[in-house]
């Protein structure tokens, strides 16, 4: 029996042996994987890493048949930007008329009676005192004024630069200008997966960081135009051409060192710019493979909302702070839009609990320094729950943290504020660290590591609070790069010589 | 990791099991699994705790990096010294003339 034990028994030597084949086995098998993964990564592409497809955050695992960041409550009404916050409070008369509501126009009327909580914020912003008020804005134009004359020269000067890069929008309505230049013969893809990846491939090749495709839901397109502009009349109703079928939206980001150093070192313009470069090469090359196509960008202009498209397509989730905030770049990219009929296998949008550590983290609304970006529950605006930014003083932080556009050196120019994006968790460089977080954050149903996550991003930065960013402190977010720092390259300012 | 790190990360890992390994048996300690296992952990936390201060300095965020590795530090330091103490209260045995290991 002892004899028959012993021939059952893996002798150490025998497991030794067995231990270093399969050890050599997986050494060689990691080898081989290692190797054709350097030959392949995108990151063997220096400078196009992006362009060759590198994606950061595998977003297949978290898609969902429905957003699940917003809900549609109601009848969804399409956005009617003449009733945008600029325009509602320009038509607000100078003093609060003591018959109330009844004293304003018949539309505003209708448009207060169904927006209760906008007339409470419009009373407040116009009327009202505090951060808000408008004699305190104009009072710290002269000090913005002298930030953006001297230390905040050179961000300035980056972001004009990208501000002054000229794009033409479309200047006639879709059944004319999307049909323009298009090819005589049209390209037929082999199936509509074929059509979405080569159109992905294309647009990374054309700079997209991202791109991402979604059938359009047409309560995204506005109702109308404000003003004359895309072809259409001030208020006309756009009618949703049958063609704006799909929405292909592309996007780029922000220097995330000029991000990080908002509100007074940043600017959107690069990402602005950047995106909209993108979304007309694209546009055009629907155009030439015969399909019609129309451009939704910053800096082309919009007929539709552009961050329920990208929501839809899965970039990321709707946010407290009211944009669209994706796993690998938090809100640190601006998105454009193209409409098409080109059949296209669609993305998926996803849920990787983005919205749920919203819930939670509140850090955006907490560095707020306008207190434009809601602490409490989502709202319903236009049929959807969803959270809602106070546009209004919104714009009031612009004007006080970063200074009017009129203040520049140039007399126009840049502004804006940013901290929430700045402040955003989901903001953070692609490295083992914050990768190993967002994945642990993603995946985990019981909130334990969102709450931890929030406690130590709250904790350890030393970030400024929401009232070191208005006057008079003004500090950026965070320290800005070297080679914004004006000192360190300017020594001061002339008369540029006229002519030769 | 690059490659070359990744490599000298690893042989380190090696010479320090081994290093463990020999300080454990010429104090007479015996090594269970589960040894190893608070071994390792203590390990990956130490590494962690050197990776994050150089993320984050790498960053520039060195206030993060600091209040990090500190509060990591304490408990790195915490274990350590319990991991000790569990170890040393492990089993002896008598190595110099190696009878025990005979039994």
């Amino acid at each position: 029996m002892s004899e028959e034990k012993n021939t059952n028994t893996l002798s150490r030597r025998d497991f030794l042996k067995a231990a270093g084949l399969v050890g050599g086995i997986a050494a060689g098998a990691a080898t081989f994987g290692w190797s054709y993964h350097a030959g392949a990564t995108p990151l063997s592409k220096p400078g196009w890493e992006s362009r060759y497809g590198r994606e950061i955050f595998n977003r297949k695992p978290f898609e969902v048949e429905k957003p699940t960041s917003y809900e549609v409550v109601g009848e969804l009404e399409r956005y009617d930007p003449r009733y945008g916050y600029s325009s509602r409070l320009r038509s607000l008369p100078k003093e609060w008329p003591s018959e109330g509501v009844s004293a304003l126009d018949p539309d505003m009327q209708e448009f207060y009676e169904k927006n209760p909580t906008l007339l409470e914020w419009d009373k407040r912003n116009n009327y009202g005192t505090g951060v808000d008020d408008q004699e305190f804005i104009d009072t710290v134009q002269e000090q913005r004024a002298d930030f953006a004359h001297n230390d905040g020269y050179l961000a300035n000067v980056r972001g004009k630069s990208y501000g002054d890069f000229s794009f033409k929008g479309p200047s006639a309505p879709p059944e004319v200008s999307d049909w323009e230049s298009l090819a005589e013969k049209r390209a037929e893809f082999h199936s509509p997966e074929a059509a979405a990846d080569f159109v992905k491939r294309l647009a990374a090749d054309f700079g997209a960081v991202l791109c991402r495709v979604t059938k359009l839901n047409p309560a995204w397109v506005y109702k109308c135009q404000s003003r004359d502009s895309r072809g259409f009349k001030a208020g006309e109703t756009i009618d949703v051409p049958a063609w704006w079928e799909y929405a292909i939206v592309v996007t780029q980001n922000m220097n995330w060192d000029t991000l990080a150093s908002d509100p007074n070192y940043g600017t959107s313009y690069d990402g602005y710019t950047t995106s909209s470069f993108t979304a007309e090469l694209l546009a055009n090359a629907i155009k030439n493979l015969g399909y019609p196509a129309r451009i939704h960008s910053p800096r082309h202009g919009y007929d539709m909302l552009v961050v329920p498209p990208a929501v839809d397509a899965g970039f990321g989730e709707f946010t407290r702070a009211g944009f669209c905030v994706s796993p690998d770049y938090g809100g640190n990219f601006r998105q454009a839009v193209i409409t098409t009929n080109l059949p296209m296998a669609i993305d998926r949008p996803i849920d990787a609990g983005i919205a749920d550590f919203c819930k939670k983290c509140k850090i955006c609304a907490e560095v707020c320094p306008t207190n434009a970006i809601p602490l409490g529950d989502p709202m319903v605006v236009r049929g959807v729950k969803r959270w809602n930014v106070d546009g209004s003083r919104c714009s009031d932080g612009w004007s006080m943290v970063s200074g009017r556009s009129s203040v520049s050196p140039w007399g126009s120019g840049i502004h804006g504020c940013r901290v929430c994006l700045s402040a955003c968790p989901f903001v953070k460089s692609d490295n083992w660290l914050h990768n190993m977080v967002r994945g642990v954050v993603t995946k985990d149903p019981t909130g334990i590591t969102q709450s931890l996550a929030t406690t130590i991003e709250r904790n350890i930065y030393g970030r400024p609070s929401a009232e070191q960013f208005l006057p008079p402190h003004f500090e950026p977010f965070k320290t800005p790069p070297e080679w914004l720092q004006t000192d360190n390259f300017i020594k001061g300012l002339v008369n540029t010589p006229k002519g030769g | 990791m690059s490659v070359v790190a990744t490599m000298i990360v690893g042989a380190g890992a090696v010479l320090a099991v081994l290093g463990i390994s020999a300080y454990a048996q010429e104090r007479g300690w015996i090594l269970r699994w589960w040894h190893w296992a608070l071994v390792s952990l203590w390990g990956l936390l130490a590494w962690f705790n050197i990776a994050w201060l150089g993320t984050m300095y790498g960053e520039g965020e060195v206030r993060a990096a600091w209040i990090g590795f500190s509060v990591v530090l304490f408990f790195v330091i915490i274990f350590g010294v319990g991991i000790y103490r569990l170890l040393s209260d492990s089993g002896k045995v008598e190595v110099s003339t190696g009878a025990a290991l005979d039994e």
